[in-house]
């Protein structure tokens, strides 16, 4: 196994999920969104977004806060120095992945 | 260059975050809406001959005020009708040093412009007479080609093509004040009204859009 497929290996399966590396973007750029938004931005259906929410919470990236404001509900998520950390790893083990594999 | 995934995805995303705070048109019903305000005022101001140097600064109070009005108005109408249809998001507070900077943009050079402006309108009497003309006329259309270069920022920032549309509306009427010689407080607010009107129109239009596109789901943001 050369040291590139290695590399590959080595990520963060649970980030590495087409689903949840995108629910990972989505946070790590913004303070926090709701739930609504990010079924939007997803296009999951609302079932396959709480299981990918659950799993990520579970694994300490993200929280979830159920709050209102004013007389509305709001589910927040946010992404948390944890998934910030793992995120921004899986980044540059991909980033240096196709860097490695491109084409001359 | 081409971005390569995964810095597409965050870059992708963060378009998408930008874009989002433009989606439902509000942000220019509240600019177009404080524009259509300040021109009314500088309508009155002319229409009735108000010549007191201090009642000059009026239209600036009531933008900025209107601004601030209008936008409680909208944060209102976002959390009943854009919050409940696509989702809210809460954006990153922007570092110390790039704050700085976006606010030397949208409030420091508007507002040292404008008091140049207004520097010079109010001593136009130490200017000689063919000069004072000249001041008055390009007075608005230096104010047009400002908006003109805010709405390219906006819609460059935000790559969002309709910004682009604004940015022209603001030059052909910069342009058009200036080739008909519309000096002076008229101009003012006739940039200002013709302002007003297209980002009414235009907000209205992406709002309606929006509302068509995206039906209430009923406590769809509670339901995981």
């Amino acid at each position: 196994m050369s040291s590139d497929q290695r590399s590959l290996a080595s990520v963060d399966r649970l980030i590495h999920e087409p689903s949840r590396s995108n629910i990972l973007a989505i946070l790590a750029i913004v303070e926090s969104v709701d739930f609504l938004y990010l079924q939007h931005e997803t296009g999951l259906t609302k079932g396959n977004l709480s299981v990918h929410l659950s799993k990520l919470e579970e694994a300490g990236y993200i929280k979830i806060e159920k709050t209102y404001r004013g007389k509305i509900p709001f589910t927040l998520c946010s992404m948390n120095s944890k998934g910030r950390q793992a995120f921004e790893v899986y980044r540059k083990q991909l980033a240096q992945f196709v860097e490695n594999t491109k084409e001359t | 260059m081409k971005k390569k995934f995964p810095e597409d995805l965050v870059t992708n995303s963060k378009r998408r975050a930008l874009q989002y705070q433009h989606v439902d048109g509000t942000f220019e019903l509240n600019f177009g809406g404080a524009m259509l305000l300040m021109a009314g005022c500088l309508f009155i101001l002319n229409k009735f001959a108000i010549s007191n140097d201090l009642l000059l600064f009026a239209p600036l109070v009531v933008f900025v005020g209107g601004i601030y009005l209008i936008d409680d108005l909208v944060q209102r109408f976002r959390l009943r009708v854009t919050y409940l249809r696509t989702g809210y998001i809460a954006y990153q507070k922007p570092q110390p040093t790039k704050r700085s900077t976006r606010m030397m943009i949208w409030f420091g050079i508007p507002f040292i412009t404008l008091t140049l402006l207004v520097l010079i309108f109010l001593n136009r009497s130490k200017v000689p007479m063919a000069s004072q003309d000249y001041v008055l006329i390009l007075f608005p259309s230096f104010a047009g080609l400002l908006f003109t270069g805010l709405w390219m920022v906006v819609a460059w920032k935000t790559s969002l093509p309709r910004f682009y549309l604004t940015a022209a509306v603001a030059l052909l009427v910069s342009a058009w004040i200036f080739i008909n010689g519309i000096a002076d407080k008229t101009g003012m607010s006739l940039l200002f009204g013709l302002m007003g009107v297209d980002l009414c129109i235009a907000g209205s239009l992406t709002l309606r859009q929006y509302l068509h596109k995206n039906p209430v789901t009923q406590k769809a943001s509670d339901e995981q």
